[in-house]
Parts: C-alpha cells; sequence; structure tokens
C-alpha cells in the first residue's frame, strides 16, 4: 500500500502529511461552484478534503445509479479529477450509511418496506430512529439481505473510486459506513433482536463455553441446547442469573458492530478500494460498550470519535481526546464541528475559536472539519455554498494550519506519565443495570433529565454495586490526577498490551472479578517495571465467576514505606516494578496525601489560575525542536494565569503571534493559547 | 405537513444560536423559580411499583436515595428542593417506545410519524409517568384536521417570515416557505443578505423584506417583525404584554392580515375609551 495510516497522520507515497481535512458535499453544490469552493478550501491551508458518496443520491433505481450521467452535481469522478487538479488529496466516504442530515440517511427508502433486514427491538417491532424529516425504521447489521442489498451499491461506487485511488487519482483513504452505533440507540436490550443478530449471539455464546450446561452453570439458566438460548431482554435482577449472562449479550452486540464494519470494509477492497487506508468514526458518545476503539482498530486502519461541542463542553472534549489518545493509534476526530446542523445546540463561532484547540491539546493528532464547505441542512462552514467566503471564519482555519505547522505539535510527545483504564465489563454492566434502558442516554441528556447512565443500586451479590462504584471511584481518580497537574491518557482494558509500555503507571479500579487476560495485563506492566494501581478490592475471580487470582498471586513482599504509609492504600513489589492497591480510594486519594507525587509520579508542566489547565508537548527522544505549552481558561471569567517551566526563558504565543510572559498571563474566557518555549 | 426533501439553507451560525436563545433566556429568567424557592428545576424519580430506585436531579449527576416507598410526590419535591418532579415507572420507557414502534408507518408524513410517539406518551401519563405539580392532560392531538386547514391555507406556494430585529441588524429569522399544504423549505434573513440585500433601519425594513421574499420565493402570507426587546418583555410576562406590544405598533404585521388590524383597531379604540393615551 503506496498509502499508510502513521501515528503521526498519513504517509502518501513518501511523504508524511498531517491528516487534517474538511467535508464537501458536492452533489450538493451547483456543479459551477465546486472549483471556487475547492480553490477557497485550499487557501484556507488544507491539503486534503472529504465526501460522503451517498447511496440514496446515486440510485435511480435498484441496481441503476446515476453517477453524473443525468445529473451533473452527481459526477463523483469529475469531482475527484478536479480536487486532484487542485493539488488536494480525498477522502471518500460512501456509507452505505452516512446520516448527512440526508433524509434517512443515505439509505433508500425502498430498503424499509423489506421485514428481513430490519433491526429489532426486545419486542420483536422494527426499531425507529426518530430523524428529522422522516424517521425510519434502521437497518440490522446482521441482516444478509442488507449486506446483498449494500452490495449492489458499493460494488458500484467502488468500482468508479479504485482507478481514482493515489497515485494515479486524489483518493487517499475510505470510510467503511458511519458512527456505528446501532443508531445512537445504545442501550443494552434496545436493538438488535433480528434473527440474525441472534444466530450470531448463540454461536459466540457455543464458542465462548463448548457445553450447554457450563454455560447454564455460569448463567443460572437452564436451556436444553444453544438453539434454545434466548438473549437477556431487560435487566431483571431478581431472577438470579449469573452477570455473564448480561455481559455476553454486550459483548455480543460490541461485536456485531465490528462485523458490520469488517462486512463493509470487506466489500470495498473486494471491489477494488484496496490500495488506501480503510477507516471508521463512532459518534459523539462517551466511550464504553457498544464503542471500543482498539477491537475495532484490529480490522481497520484508523478509527476515531466525532465531536461537535460547545465551548462549555471542554470537559466532555478533553475526556474523549484523552481517551483517543490512549486508545488508537492515530489520536483522530473524524467529524469534528466547523458549524453544526440544525437539531443539535447551537454552535457559534465563538465556540469553535476555543475548541478547535482542545483536543490538540489533550493528545489529539488528526482531525477532519466537518463542514469546510455550507450545504443545506447546515449553518457556521467557512465557505458560502457559492464559494463566498465567511471571514471569521476563513482567518480562524488559515491561522489554525499556520499555528499547526509553526508549533509541530503533530510531530511532538505529550508528556503523559499515566494510562487510566476502563474495564469493558465493569462498562457492560453498566450498560445491563441502566434503569432507563431501553432509551438510549443521549436522549434523556439532551432532555436535561440525567448525565450518563443511571443505573440500578442493585449489589447483585458482591460488595458494592460495581455499576456505580466504577465510575465514581473513575471519577475521583481523574479528579485527583487533574488536581496534581498531572496528565493522563485513558483507554478501554481491550487496548493493544504494547501500548502500556509507553507510561509509567497504569491505574485501573478493580472489583471482585476481572478478567484473567487484564489481570495478565497488569502483571506484565509491573514485572517489566511499570506501576500500577489498581483497588478497592483485588480480583478473586472471572466474569463467569471462575476463580482467577493471577494479580493476587503475582504479589510479592509488601512494600515499607512509600505509598504504604498513603492512608486507604498498600503497595507490593512485582518483578521491577510494583503494584498499589487503594483498598480505600476515597482516603488515600484525598488532597494532602499527595498520593501521585509518593509514587514519583510529578507534573511536567505546573501554572497558576483558577480553572485553568495546561499540557505540555516536546520533541520526541532524539529530535530536535522547540517545547509548546498549551493553557487553556475553560471558565467563562477571565483569569490572570502562570505556567512555570524548568529551563524556560520566556514564550511566543503562536495563535496571536506575540511575545508573552508566562508569569503574567492574561486569559480571556473561553481561550487556548500555545506557548512556543524558548529555553 | 413536512416535505420529505424539505431545503433548509443559508442559515447564520451566530442568529441561528440567537433563535435558541430567545427561548433559554426566558426560561433562565422564569420568575417561578425565586417565588417556589426551589433550587432545582426538575427531578426524576424512577420506581418499580411504588419502591423507588433512583432519584435523579436533573443537570446535577445522580443522587441515591435508597429503596424508600414511593411517597407523596409533593413531599418528594419540598425534599429534594425542585419545581418538578417527574415519577417514572421503571417500565415506562420501554412500553413507550414499543407502543410508538408498533404502530409506526414509515410512509407517513413527519407530523403524523411524531403523533405516534405523542400518543404512545399519553397513554403513560398518570400511570407509568407522573408529574407534580400535576400538569392536565395530554389532549388528543387532531391532526386530520390541522391537516386540512394547512392545506386550505397553504396550497398556493407563499412564505410565512418571523424576523427579531436588534436595532437596525437582524437578531434572528425564521422564513418558511410552504406549497401544497407543506413546508417545503426553512432558511433565514442570509438567504436575501447573501444574494445583496441589505437591512437598512431595522423594523421599519419590513415592508421592503417582505417586498424582497415574495420576488425571491413566493408571495408573502404573513411577515411578524419584531424587537428582541419586545420579545423578551412579551415572552416572560404573557398574552397581555402580546397585546399591548400589537395594538402599540411593537409588532408589525406585514402584509397586515385583516384580523389583526381589526384586533388592533379594537384595543387601541378600547384604550381611547379607558383615557390611556
Amino acid at each position: 500500500m503506496s498509502v499508510e495510516i502513521t501515528s503521526r497522520g498519513i504517509r502518501v507515497g513518501g511523504e508524511e502529511m498531517p491528516l487534517v481535512s474538511g467535508t464537501i458535499h458536492y452533489w450538493r453544490l451547483e456543479r459551477d461552484a465546486w472549483e471556487p469552493c475547492l480553490d477557497r478550501v485550499a487557501e484556507m491551508g488544507f491539503r486534503i478534503v472529504e465526501t460522503y458518496v451517498p447511496w440514496s443520491v446515486h440510485e435511480v433505481e435498484p441496481g441503476r445509479f446515476d453517477f453524473g450521467e443525468t445529473d451533473a452535481r452527481k459526477d463523483v469522478a469529475a469531482f475527484a479529477r478536479l480536487v486532484q487538479s487542485k493539488g488536494l488529496k480525498l477522502l471518500v466516504r460512501p456509507g452505505p450509511h452516512i446520516n448527512a442530515e440526508i433524509t434517512y440517511f443515505g439509505y433508500p427508502k425502498r430498503l424499509f418496506a423489506d421485514p428481513r433486514l430490519l433491526a429489532r427491538t426486545a419486542d420483536g417491532t422494527p426499531a425507529v430512529l426518530p430523524a428529522f424529516p422522516r424517521m425510519f425504521p434502521v437497518p440490522s447489521y446482521a441482516s444478509e439481505v442488507f449486506y446483498d442489498e449494500a452490495r449492489v451499491y458499493l460494488e458500484a461506487a467502488a468500482h468508479l473510486l479504485a482507478p481514482l485511488q493515489y497515485p494515479e487519482g486524489p483518493i487517499v483513504g475510505v470510510q467503511t459506513d458511519n458512527e456505528m452505533s446501532f443508531f445512537f440507540r445504545t442501550a443494552l436490550f434496545d436493538l438488535d433482536y433480528a434473527d440474525g443478530s441472534i444466530w450470531m449471539y448463540r454461536r459466540a455464546v457455543e464458542r465462548r463455553y463448548g457445553e450447554v450446561a457450563d454455560m447454564n452453570r455460569v448463567y443460572g439458566t437452564s436451556f436444553r441446547d444453544f438453539e434454545e438460548l434466548d438473549p437477556p431482554r431487560r435487566f431483571d435482577p431478581d431472577r438470579g442469573f449469573g452477570i455473564a449472562y448480561w455481559l455476553d449479550w454486550a459483548a455480543h452486540k460490541e461485536s456485531l458492530l465490528r462485523y458490520g464494519l469488517r462486512r463493509i470494509a470487506e466489500i470495498l477492497r473486494t471491489a477494488g478500494l484496496d490500495r488506501v487506508p480503510v477507516t471508521h468514526n463512532f459518534p459523539p458518545i462517551s466511550p464504553g460498550s457498544p464503542v471500543d476503539i482498539p477491537s475495532a482498530e484490529r480490522d481497520l486502519d484508523v478509527v476515531g470519535v466525532d465531536l461537535y461541542s460547545k465551548r462549555e463542553d471542554y470537559r466532555f472534549v478533553r475526556m474523549i481526546s484523552r481517551y483517543l489518545a490512549g486508545s488508537s493509534r492515530l489520536p483522530y476526530v473524524p467529524e469534528f464541528s466547523s458549524g453544526c446542523y440544525l437539531w443539535w445546540k447551537p454552535i457559534t463561532f465563538h465556540d469553535q475559536r476555543f475548541t478547535t484547540w482542545t483536543p490538540f491539546m489533550h493528545g489529539l493528532r488528526a482531525i477532519n472539519f466537518y463542514m469546510i464547505v455550507d450545504r443545506e441542512r447546515w449553518y457556521g462552514a467557512p465557505v458560502a455554498r457559492d464559494g463566498r467566503v465567511r471571514a471569521r471564519y476563513f482567518e480562524l482555519f488559515k491561522t489554525f494550519h499556520r499555528v499547526l505547522a509553526r508549533s509541530g505539535i503533530l510531530s511532538k510527545r505529550k508528556k503523559t506519565p499515566v494510562l487510566v483504564l476502563n474495564d469493558v465489563d465493569y462498562g457492560r454492566l453498566e450498560l445491563a443495570t441502566s434503569l432507563l434502558d431501553p432509551a438510549p442516554p443521549i436522549v434523556l441528556e439532551a432532555l436535561g433529565l440525567a448525565e450518563g447512565r443511571v443505573c440500578s443500586e442493585d449489589a447483585l451479590g458482591f460488595s458494592k454495586p460495581i455499576q456505580l462504584e466504577n465510575p465514581r471511584i473513575g471519577a475521583r481518580i481523574a479528579k485527583s490526577l487533574d488536581a496534581a497537574q498531572i496528565p493522563f491518557d485513558q483507554a478501554p482494558t481491550t487496548v493493544d498490551p504494547a501500548r502500556l509500555g509507553r507510561y509509567g503507571c497504569v491505574v485501573l479500579p478493580t472489583f471482585e472479578f476481572l478478567d484473567t487476560g487484564v489481570q495478565e495485563l497488569l502483571v506484565d506492566h509491573a514485572r517489566e517495571g511499570g506501576t500500577v494501581v489498581i483497588g478497592p478490592l483485588i480480583p478473586d475471580r472471572d466474569p463467569a465467576g471462575t476463580p482467577s487470582r493471577a494479580i493476587e498471586d503475582a504479589l510479592e513482599a509488601p512494600l515499607g514505606g512509600l505509598p504504604s504509609d498513603v492512608p486507604g492504600a498498600s503497595g507490593f513489589a512485582l518483578g521491577k516494578g510494583r503494584v498499589v492497591v487503594l483498598n480505600d480510594p476515597d482516603a488515600a486519594l484525598g488532597d494532602g496525601n499527595g498520593l501521585w507525587a509518593r509514587l514519583g509520579i510529578d507534573a511536567p508542566v505546573r501554572w497558576r489560575g483558577r480553572g485553568v489547565d495546561a499540557t505540555l508537548f516536546e520533541p520526541e527522544p532524539g529530535a530536535e525542536g522547540t517545547r509548546i505549552v498549551f493553557i487553556a481558561n475553560p471558565t467563562d471569567r477571565a483569569v490572570r494565569a502562570r505556567v512555570d517551566l524548568a529551563g524556560a526563558q520566556g514564550a511566543r504565543e503562536l495563535i496571536g503571534d506575540t511575545d508573552v510572559d508566562m508569569k503574567d498571563l492574561y486569559l480571556d474566557p473561553y481561550t487556548i493559547r500555545i506557548l512556543e518555549i524558548a529555553e | 405537513m413536512i416535505w420529505e426533501d424539505i431545503r433548509i439553507e443559508d442559515i447564520d451560525a451566530d442568529q441561528w444560536a440567537n433563535f435558541f436563545s430567545l427561548f433559554a433566556r426566558a426560561e433562565r429568567d422564569d420568575p417561578r423559580d425565586a417565588a417556589s424557592g426551589a433550587s432545582r428545576r426538575r427531578v426524576l424519580v424512577i420506581h418499580r411499583g411504588g419502591t423507588v430506585l433512583r432519584i435523579v436531579p436533573a443537570g446535577e449527576g445522580i443522587e441515591h436515595h435508597g429503596l424508600a416507598p414511593l411517597a407523596d410526590l409533593s413531599e418528594i419535591r419540598r425534599r429534594v428542593g425542585a419545581r418538578q418532579v417527574i415519577a417514572l415507572e421503571v417500565d415506562a420507557l420501554r412500553r413507550i417506545m414499543a407502543r410508538a414502534q408498533r404502530g409506526f408507518d414509515h410512509d407517513a408524513d413527519f407530523v403524523d410519524q411524531l403523533l405516534i410517539w405523542y400518543e404512545a406518551l399519553r397513554a403513560e401519563m398518570g400511570d407509568g409517568i407522573r408529574l407534580d405539580p400535576p400538569a392536565g392532560r395530554l389532549s388528543s392531538v387532531n391532526v386530520a384536521l390541522a391537516r386540512r386547514l394547512f392545506r386550505f391555507f397553504f396550497t398556493r406556494p407563499q412564505v410565512l417570515a418571523f424576523y427579531v430585529m436588534d436595532g437596525a441588524a437582524v437578531h434572528s429569522s425564521i422564513i418558511l416557505g410552504l406549497r401544497d399544504g407543506m413546508v417545503t423549505r426553512l432558511t433565514t434573513h442570509e438567504a436575501l443578505e447573501a444574494r445583496g440585500f441589505e437591512m437598512q433601519w431595522g423594523l421599519p425594513d419590513a415592508p421592503r423584506i417582505v417586498a424582497e421574499l415574495s420576488r425571491r420565493y413566493a408571495p408573502v402570507r404573513l411577515g411578524v417583525f419584531l424587537d428582541v426587546a419586545t420579545w423578551d418583555r412579551c415572552w416572560r410576562r404573557g398574552t397581555e404584554r402580546w397585546r399591548e406590544a400589537i395594538a402599540a405598533g411593537e409588532i408589525v404585521f406585514e402584509p397586515a392580515p385583516l384580523p389583526v388590524e381589526f384586533v388592533v383597531f379594537l384595543l387601541k379604540t378600547l384604550r381611547s375609551l379607558a383615557g390611556r393615551n
């Protein structure tokens, strides 16, 4: 492959370039507007553009497509050639799901008349997506009929686009589907109870347990064979099922999403789009089941998470960015709001000026601005549909490209000593115990009724309800690290084990059960010299209830002194490293204890200023270059701040391109300043 | 009533945010909050057969109140300091979704589709969903009648316009295009400004705006123009203020429909008779 994803962007031929792009929808523009729009995009500094290639737009009748033969605006090949003539590269997203605020999300309406390809709810009805301007029943990604239909279109599109791949053409990447997440209906017992999905679930359970008797023992059920196995359809703690019954259904749903991504990617590759990386974008929801980036990247080249955020959402953007930095081979936001669709909270220029830099501050390395040219059902792009420029936005992007190049942050390393892991099984339990199932959290948040999941308080036989304790302790750890000004990344426990070596310290809240593989992952990290922080309990079984004491069995002598003199904590040697158990996390993480400092984990940069946040980037070992400090004021009040960084002699602020005094920085509300450090 | 391929275009980001702020501002300043002494607007009580499972303060994370019996909702409202309590039986959302999806028709108009969800919600009100203070019963909506009226009034191509001014500039605007009883277009003043139309005086520009919209799209059936200060005052204080603002000419209808002119005339006459010129 002459095009490949790297940890810093995309290598095209011999050149590694930033994966920084902007979206333009060719079919929504008049044909004679393509050229002026592309010229303006290039003037802003973009080198890559991105577009959907929608099924419903191109399909004239089943099996017959208009790729410009009738309607000149639909000539995607001509658009690609024009992109190439402007010296730009192109990412294509042929769906089949595209959303794009198109009626029916890019699926031809005729599909919905065939019940064989529809997803099913726990009650057996088709699952309806309440979308404007028409609601529709969503397809099942376990349906072979659906893939048969989609293949006809995807092959037609791929045959057209394949000759336009680099180096003959401008195409340097293809995306499989869009925001794969059961259409935002992420509640565990909502979708997908279609026949194909249940068949796949039974096969997965059969592979896992081998014998139906073993399954029944773990589940607490009495099915006679795997064909009789019925998936859970609601959380019902009183029936005495083993938790594996719930967790395995959640695991199946995660694998069903990955299956869908893989199937579509295979169709595209087989049809000729096989010389460029395959990407995907998960929707802008909190990471956790069913979204799992490390697992998805085992099949695809890079997988990101979309973001549509206001400036007040700083913490959410930071959390997603940390998650991407800890999980993905290239931390990537495939859709970052450049403007917004109308049925979301309004995103203004002031939001965008602040939020554009926030993910980069916390480790993002690739981005696609959605949309860079305006279109119907959208507002706020820097270029209007006829090629006119919206001056403020246009200048924002010119500055963005200038500062990105000058700072060199995409080739620098964010100093991050800690990785906070989130165990996928605890996340699945959280999902299973939601009291608002089948309503997805995104709906309740939008109505202002709840933040996050609202879980049952049932302890399910454990000492405390893990589904409540896990997020609570996770939040407590994050708060403690933030208070100590220690940057950290986040990842699920499905993370590539090789990544753990980048972090001196790995933290994971642990309870009675933990997958044996995850226990061994932590043991290996400590054995190689790392610090592992767990607790409040040392696991003694796996999720199926089988005894599993990989951590406990590996622990060596208790450590004297640090950190055992921290209240609520105890330490053990393990190989070249150590394991610290937070037996009482609330006590151990108390502000006055200085837990992290006593573990030898220091803040790479120090700052003062109410509500202020900062991160430090430095050249990779052996590379030359300056250090960069991001400092953000994510509050609605102006603050004075100071930055203390060993060896710094002065600083130049790159957005405003002025020298600044690091000891006395004035930060307007919701501003980020990027300081290039003079040594 | 809403076209499947409705065109939504030429939206200015700032004015779109302004449009939402019209309602948010009014809610933020709601005097009922201060009057009730409530520290929270809304609290969600999830229960199973009367046994409280969780109490969830809106926007403030999750609180544990243990497995207590579902007491009088007014008592819960007072205890947690909320303006409104929503008691949700744990299976109510499942029932609503199941009922709505069973009756779904993907060929139906969006308004009809919404109505299916509305009826599913209505069936749970007072049972799976209870409110304190109690809300009046949700009324049955006669969509067929609404559709007939829509078709009657909006058969020919025409435009409805709503402009909120901020001095000589546009604060926010909504322009709807209608045809065959359907809303076919949603746009804003940027659709005009992008093509060279310049606002000159604010509210007094109403006739020029209407003429331009009529020239560009279709005859304007009704345009409503008012200043943002007028909006704030009327939205917060209710019906009487709207009447006064109309009578005082602070809300401009262009072209003025006969019933409104008649109402304004009547109000002015009454005010004159009452000696309140």
